[in-house]
């Protein structure tokens, strides 16, 4: 019997490809290392450092939690657009661009 | 979808003895600090793996602090082949945060 997986159940938002994950990472305005953390504090700190970026500029969380995939990008709202990267050994990275 | 019950309609339940399952999803230090009476920690970094090992009611409520990562945890034990189509999963709507009664400790 298959275990259930985070991954199936979780709202992705769109994937980014390696390379445009890793160029884009150069570009981050703000990076949050948030591995090992789950909810709310990813939430929070997304929202804290959205609040301080200008339209345009990018923050990258770094997060090992599926869920914060789909729960970040929804507590930061309509205020930035959402991707997200996968590393296939279970990391992620969201990427909130300020609208 | 997964629905959601507000704080009121659970710890309605809760006073009226109903068999109603809380699973709490949070770490169990925060669990030892204060939950929903009767609540049953399995935190979520634990919940796919433990997910068969558990005997799933029919009345399942998932909590966790802010009611996010809950919806999640609910759609995920719903997603499990042992539990039946017509159980209900939900998530607490506010989580912890939208708990304003009292809480049960371990201490």
């Amino acid at each position: 019997m298959s275990q259930p997986n985070w991954e199936d159940v979780v709202d992705l938002p769109d994937e980014l490809d390696d390379e445009t994950a890793d160029d884009l990472l150069g570009d981050a305005e703000s990076v949050q290392d948030m591995t090992g953390e789950v909810c709310p504090y990813p939430q929070v700190e997304a929202k804290k450092a959205i609040q301080g970026l200008g339209s345009g500029e990018l923050l990258v969380q770094e997060t090992d939690h599926v869920p914060s995939t789909e729960n970040v990008p929804k507590a930061v709202g309509d205020q930035a657009d959402a991707h997200v990267w996968k590393s296939g050994d279970g990391r992620y990275r969201i990427y909130l661009r300020k609208r | 979808m997964v629905e959601e019950i507000t704080t009121e309609d659970v710890k309605a339940k809760v006073d009226a003895g109903e068999d109603v399952q809380i699973i709490d999803i949070r770490d169990p230090d925060q669990f030892a600090a204060g939950h929903v009476p009767g609540a049953v920690n399995v935190p979520m970094s634990e919940l796919p793996s433990r997910v068969d090992e558990i005997e799933w009611g029919d009345d399942v409520v998932v909590a966790c602090p802010i009611g996010q990562s809950s919806v999640q945890a609910a759609r995920l034990i719903g997603s499990y082949e042992g539990v039946e189509d017509d159980d209900a999963v939900r998530s607490m709507a506010g989580g912890y945060d939208a708990w304003e009664y009292e809480l049960e400790s371990d201490e």
